[in-house]
């Protein structure tokens, strides 16, 4: 079930707040905290019922293994590993297997042959949460105290599909407490103007920019050289539009999470302000950073090893995290290719000092920039070939003749300057809304995320009137919806 | 409580009237009809061209689906009614143009039929017709269609009514932006002769818009194994009552309609109406039902042989380039007499130099595998 879709918006999200906050208000938090996890299981299984037992005994297990780790100090290693074998076995039989068979076929030159495997939505976002639950639980032996709690910390469903990856840290201690008494209304106030926001990101901008971008692509693929027009009008278009689809995406989950009176961390924070590259990772997928640090590049030995050490863990690092975006070598390839950029960006701050001033910022903003577009590419193409294709029209190499002509119609380059213009220079939808700021006990999410909450100056009613019709444009675009890029990973 | 209550029904009247306001907005018909750039459906905007700015003479207008728009070079048959020594009054050649349009769905024939009938004068009006009328909409519809057209649809069994209206505010918004600015969008504030199709497009040998091939050679013939699978497999599925027969009306009533809304239009304008079947590959000899048909004008069968050879079908719903133009070659003896009960007489051995079909097709066409990438 898409957020973006007159299903979830106009039936499955009423139903599920109107039966949700009657057992709330009148306190009775185990019925309120297991119908959120039947209504999530039917939101998760409205795309392919099947895999539902999957996450079912993906929970179960990695359940009972904590609980078990908890209990049984002298083997907790091997339940760790053992758990940890079940967690990415899971990932790598659905999501890995046909990549890795294909990729033997093509050394080898064998045949292998494999049953083409259907990726389960969410598979790496709930397996990656899993994975960070149960290191976490052997290293505190502190297993979650419910089974109710630590299936609604994994099927919760605004983040289950596409994040953020939540760390059971910051959400246990929060779904201990759901369903009990009142809320606040400024939570479903500001829930509610996050998700039509999130929306508006989405439906507006997103979907409107992947038309632009994918005959682009599509004609890469097919083996068509660009123009230079043509091939940047098309990494642009997917550059922003990436943003606001993912980032449209999070701030709905984040939305509908609070008027449920759940926090959700921030997921993005303006990345494509960022002065370095380093800057960028701090403001893009925030909750993916996190856990790769933590539980990837940390555990390799973090920067504790020397600066060969760290720059090797560093692309390694981003090598997986590429991956983890899809069994492709393109996707490697862009993660290999942000771990060298961010290997440059350490060592040319060993040499030229932290400290920045306004031309060097905006140097590094540009820069920081164009390698981000540049890697997207490689993001967005299906092969290397047609990506070759793409960087090719960019800077100028095309043959003269058997070339991809395609007009770029002026609304796509205004499309695509307003899409820039916000991106770059507007607020983002959390800072106009002051979340996680305004929110209590949003200390930690805000102190995760460079964040600056601004003071909104319109007032209450009026701003419901703009919200109304915000949503008015996103509700008339509904019934041709775009899918989100980001259920793919 | 109240303060939020207050907030989501101020929010909500913002939704309703920017909802409402949106479906408001006034549009261009050129720009309308031009901005369905989907495939052969972009074909649209060369017939309002052809309607509304090419004076040619429309004499002999095919109103149908993909079957007649792949399946009838317009040309051909206007060359062999003049062959025939049909002239007008003045003594001039008829012309015959292809309105068809693919997919079927009888709303957006009619109002591919109104907009011609209304806006030239036709002679003839030759309307394709199946085995049996479909119950579905067609999927342009409620993007060429005008507001008014789209919200006055049948509700009752028109399964695409509830999302065409849905669709309407956000139509209008971008229908209005277009109108206001056609060229930001590529589209033509105003006809360009340079840039036009010409008064008949074939779409037999290739199908093609604007100049752009969209499908490569239509010289290619379905396997007869192949073809005789699939005219099976669809023939079991044909299901003409989903509904039991007592609702037929409720199951039938969007066809029902618009048929009936292009025959009583033809009516009132005085034009007379030919029905032309060509189903596809297998199909009955005649319509399973022709109530819908009987006393509104002549049914024409000029395909009831090439319905069962199949070395004349590019798949099962389509006639190759063969096929076409042998369906095209007899189509002149078959609507001369129609022309004939209209006024256009019948002159043995007149000349046809000085006939034409008006302004000449594009004469360099985009190959298509480069076009196709445009999708």
């Amino acid at each position: 079930m898409l957020f973006n879709s007159y299903i979830f918006l106009f039936a499955f999200l009423p139903i599920v707040l109107g039966i949700y906050f009657p057992l709330r208000l009148t306190n009775r938090e185990r019925a309120a905290k297991l119908f959120l996890i039947a209504a999530s299981l039917f939101f998760y299984g409205w795309w392919e019922w099947k895999y539902v037992p999957l996450v079912l005994i993906s929970i179960g297990v990695n359940y009972g293994m904590s609980v078990w780790l908890d209990r049984k100090p002298a083997i907790a290693k091997p339940i760790l590993i053992a758990t940890l074998i079940f967690n990415l076995g899971l990932l790598g039989y659905f999501k890995y297997a046909n990549f890795f068979v294909e990729t033997f076929d093509a050394l080898t030159g064998m045949e292998l042959t494999f049953r083409k495997v259907l990726l389960p939505l969410a598979i790496s976002f709930f397996t990656f949460q899993q994975v960070a639950y149960i290191v976490e639980v052997y290293k505190d032996r502190k297993a979650a105290q419910s089974l109710t709690d630590y299936g609604l910390f994994v099927l919760f469903f605004p983040h289950l599909i596409a994040g953020p990856i939540t760390h059971h840290k910051e959400m246990l201690p929060q779904f201990a407490v759901a369903g009990r008494g009142p809320l606040p209304w400024f939570y479903l106030t500001t829930g509610l103007t996050i998700l039509i926001l999130g929306l508006g990101k989405k439906v507006i901008f997103a979907d409107t920019l992947a038309k632009i971008a994918d005959p682009v692509f599509a004609a890469a693929r097919l083996g068509d050289p660009l123009t230079a027009v043509t091939a940047w009008t098309g990494a642009l278009a997917y550059t922003f539009q990436l943003y606001f689809d993912f980032s449209g995406y999070s701030d709905m989950a984040i939305g509908l999470a609070l008027m449920f009176g759940i926090r959700m961390p921030v997921n993005f924070a303006s990345p494509y302000k960022a002065t370095s590259i380093i800057d960028f990772w701090r403001r893009w997928h925030i909750s993916l950073s996190r856990f790769l640090r933590n539980y990837l590049y940390i555990p390799l030995g973090g920067n504790r090893q020397g600066p060969v050490r760290r720059h090797l863990n560093l692309m390694i690092t981003m090598a997986l995290g590429g991956l983890w975006h899809g069994a492709g070598w393109t996707f490697l390839a862009w993660g290999v290719l942000h771990g060298s950029y961010l290997v440059i960006n350490h060592l040319f701050r060993q040499v030229a000092g932290k400290r920045g001033n306004p031309a060097r910022d905006l140097f590094g903003w540009a820069l920081t920039f164009l390698g981000v577009v540049v890697a997207w590419v490689l993001f967005r193409a299906e092969t290397f070939d047609s990506a070759a294709l793409v960087l090719k029209g960019m800077v100028g190499v095309f043959p003269a003749d058997g070339l991809y002509v395609r007009d770029v119609l002026p609304i796509e380059f205004v499309s695509i300057a307003i899409a820039a213009m916000v991106a770059f220079f507007l607020p983002s939808s959390l800072e106009l809304a002051r979340y996680p700021h305004a929110i209590p006990g949003g200390e930690y999410e805000a102190a995760e995320a460079p964040l600056k909450p601004r003071r909104w100056p319109l007032s209450p009613p009026v701003t419901a009137l703009l919200l109304g019709v915000v949503f008015a444009i996103v509700i008339a675009k509904l019934p041709d919806p775009g899918v989100f890029l980001y259920f793919n990973f | 409580m109240r303060d939020f209550l207050k907030l989501i029904g101020l929010g909500a009247l913002a939704t309703v009237l920017t909802l409402v306001g949106m479906t408001l907005l006034p549009n261009t018909p050129y720009v309308r009809w031009q901005s369905v750039r989907t495939e052969a459906f972009a074909r649209l905007g060369w017939m309002y061209e052809r309607v509304h700015y090419d004076k040619t003479p429309l004499d002999v207008a095919f109103i149908g689906t993909s079957h007649s728009l792949n399946g009838i070079d317009a040309a051909v048959v206007a060359q062999g009614l003049a062959a025939a020594g049909l002239r007008d009054a003045q003594g001039r050649c008829p012309t015959a143009t292809n309105l068809a349009i693919p997919a079927y769905g009888r709303n957006l024939h009619w109002v591919i039929a109104r907009e011609a009938l209304e806006n030239r004068k036709i002679d003839l009006l030759v309307v394709e017709v199946f085995e049996n009328e479909t119950r579905k909409a067609h999927p342009v519809f409620a993007q060429v269609a005008t507001a008014k057209d789209v919200v006055t649809a049948p509700a009752l069994i028109n399964v695409g009514y509830p999302m065409d209206v849905a669709r309407l505010p956000f139509r209008q918004l971008m229908l209005a932006m277009k109108s206001a600015a056609p060229s930001a969008y590529g589209l033509k504030s105003r006809f360009d002769p340079a840039d036009y199709d010409g008064s008949t497009v074939d779409n037999t040998r290739v199908v093609n818009v604007a100049g752009a091939e969209l499908t490569p050679s239509r010289d290619i013939t379905l396997p007869a194994d192949e073809l005789e699978k699939v005219a099976a497999g669809n023939n079991a599925a044909k299901d003409l009552n989903m509904l039991p027969k007592r609702f037929e009306r409720f199951e039938y009533a969007v066809p029902n309609r618009y048929v009936r809304e292009i025959l009583d239009l033809a009516k009132a304008k005085g034009v007379r109406v030919v029905f032309l079947y060509l189903p596809g590959y297998g199909k009955p000899q005649r319509p399973y039902d022709m109530r819908l048909y009987d006393g509104h004008g002549d049914m024409i069968f000029p395909a009831a042989d090439l319905i069962r050879d199949n070395s004349l079908w590019l798949d099962v719903d389509h006639l190759n380039i063969e096929g076409a133009h042998r369906l095209s070659t007899r189509l002149p003896a078959m609507l001369a007499p129609e022309l004939q009960a209209v006024g256009w007489r019948a002159q043995a051995g007149a000349p046809t130099s000085s006939c034409t079909n008006g302004q000449p097709p594009r004469a360099k066409l985009l190959p298509f595998r480069k076009v196709h990438a445009n999708g």
